[in-house]
């Protein structure tokens, strides 16, 4: 039983909102570091 | 395909500039020993993610997980090495807490085992240690010369030598502060090229609807989440990561660098939520490149770049190129500085060398000569999947009884070397890769099972587990755990830069 290609577009996607948003969350760590530094 | 001055110019002043960064921001930081090797609670949680996510994510990313999409099992495949990568992070959380606890001044693991166990188990593991890192560091050093070979037509032992140099310069002389330093500045380049490249591939191949369409007619096991041989692999690329990961020294550095238990934990466990999304990616396109015809037997190993160097536009070549550089500049800084950093430690240890100065000159002559050895073997194109199953699972059998070390007062060394070796037998009857020089024994050939790697990398890890929980539970020593903080030294000694600021790599 394949995926369905709603699921497999949410995986793609999903993917690379997550690589998007850890880079955010790094960012946003690292600009309060220095405003609070 | 990118003309070949384009790709090596581009190359060069990517490792330029990542290198100058790194050397500036040393200047002044490296005034010990300790600043080169551990950079104790010296970095935050955004400088301790990053530089997990960019240790860990190699050049391997666009090789192994796209291989195992085109002719391992398709997408359950990829999940399981994307799952895979992940547990180790987090397997870290408690043991690297716990290790923090009971050695504050520690810098190795190899170091706990020494004291933990004895010169025997140390042994054992300083050897499967170093030559994990070793063969990482030769696979990211094969990677992107075939990486640049392929997309460019640049010549080998071109690409190898000038990454090999422009990496080693400022890791020998920043050590771990300028590898901390640099790896933050990679993952914040390579995330959002990683999600843009990968967002225009995707959009180049007609969007997610016709990669999914092209796949269903061509193989629809490649989608099928219950197919057996992408189960499988999915399970023993868990046990063949977590091995060698507990045992890769440049983990176990950030463990200590990272300013406390708390910065530990969510760094640790950010950077395990952000390896599976890379891994997944990076694993799609081995199963586009299979969806889409371009994968033969001989080519399953490049099949990320199959896609990339045949169906993409140039502009999302040049933007790999650049990924692939940055992705080998981070993890082999990290790999190179551990390895010196492990026998430095080793050897400051055993009272080979004593005063901080030589210590440091040592570390940074280590540094150089490893740095030669995996150029050397990067130019050659070998195929370093083998070395790299056969690394893992040696590793798989001898993680558990160090882990298990870490927490049980009456194993013993006798107890952990009895798991390491039952392990190491059971995986090594199973392992394929291994059975040409296995059946050489007079008399061992007709009496193992048939070859699968499954069996291997579990009965590696499972027996291995099992023998050190018969030792834990008839064991009678009681070691004493105290004696760990007591018996390891910092070598914190002020050297020729002792005036210069702390090595701290803040966030």
């Amino acid at each position: 039983m394949a995926l369905g290609p709603t699921l497999f577009a949410v995986i793609v996607w999903g993917s690379i909102g997550s690589v998007l948003a850890a880079f955010g969350y790094l960012s946003w760590l690292l600009v309060t570091v220095r405003r609070t530094s | 395909m990118v003309s070949q001055t384009v790709a090596l110019v581009s190359t060069v002043a990517t490792l330029a500039v990542v290198t100058v960064a790194g050397l500036r921001y040393a200047r002044g930081r490296v005034g010990t020993v300790e600043d080169l090797l551990t950079a104790r609670n010296s970095t935050g949680t955004a400088a301790t993610t990053a530089t997990l996510i960019a240790s860990t994510m190699g050049a391997w990313i666009l090789f192994s997980p796209a291989e195992a999409g085109a002719a391992f099992g398709g997408i359950t495949a990829v999940l399981g090495y994307a799952i895979g990568s992940a547990i180790p992070l987090l397997l870290f959380v408690p043991v690297g807490r716990r290790i923090r606890e009971l050695m504050p001044t520690g810098h190795s693991l190899t170091e706990f085992v020494l004291v933990r166990f004895g010169p025997a188990m140390y042994l054992v593991v300083l050897v499967v240690s170093v030559f994990y890192m070793f063969i990482f560091l030769a696979a990211e050093m094969t990677a992107i010369a075939g990486s640049l070979e392929l997309i460019a037509g640049v010549p080998a032992w071109q690409t190898a030598t000038v990454v090999g140099l422009f990496v080693l310069v400022y890791t020998a002389y920043g050590g771990l502060v300028a590898s901390i330093f640099t790896d933050t500045i990679q993952t914040l380049v390579i995330l959002p090229l990683l999600a843009v490249g990968f967002g225009a591939a995707v959009v180049s191949l007609g969007g997610t609807d016709a990669i999914y369409s092209t796949a269903m007619s061509t193989d629809p096991t490649l989608l099928d989440p219950g197919f057996r041989p992408g189960l499988e692999f999915g399970l023993y690329v868990v046990f063949a990561v977590l091995g060698a990961n507990m045992l890769n020294q440049g983990l176990w550095q950030r463990v200590y660098a990272a300013d406390g238990a708390s910065t530990l934990s969510r760094s640790f466990t950010a950077a395990a939520l952000t390896v599976v999304p890379m891994v997944l990616l990076a694993g799609l396109f081995g199963v586009a490149a299979s969806g889409l015809g371009l994968v033969t037997p001989e080519t399953q190993s490049v099949a990320f770049f199959l896609v990339v160097t045949e169906v993409l536009p140039e502009t999302v070549a040049f933007i790999v190129v650049l990924l692939v550089v940055l992705l080998v500049m981070s993890s082999a800084d990290t790999m190179l500085n551990a390895i010196s950093s492990l026998v430095t430690v080793d050897l400051a240890r055993l009272g080979v060398v004593e005063d901080g100065e030589s210590l440091r000159l040592v570390g940074r002559g280590l540094t150089v000569a490893v740095a030669l050895g995996a150029i050397a073997i990067g130019a050659q194109g070998y195929s370093v999947l083998q070395l790299f199953l056969t690394a893992d699972l040696l590793a798989a059998a001898v993680f558990v009884p160090i882990m298990w070390g870490l927490y049980a007062e009456g194993l013993t060394e006798r107890g952990a070397l009895a798991g390491s070796l039952a392990g190491l037998v059971v995986g090594i009857a199973y392992f394929p890769m291994l059975r040409g020089i296995v059946t050489l024994i007079p008399g061992v050939g007709g009496l193992l099972p048939e070859p699968a790697f499954l069996p291997a990398f579990l009965g590696a890890t499972g027996v291995s587990a099992l023998v050190t929980g018969l030792a834990v539970a008839v064991g009678s020593a009681g070691f004493e755990f105290g004696s760990l903080s007591t018996e390891l030294r910092s070598f914190d000694e002020p050297a020729a830069e002792e005036s210069a600021p702390t090595g701290e790599v803040s966030d």
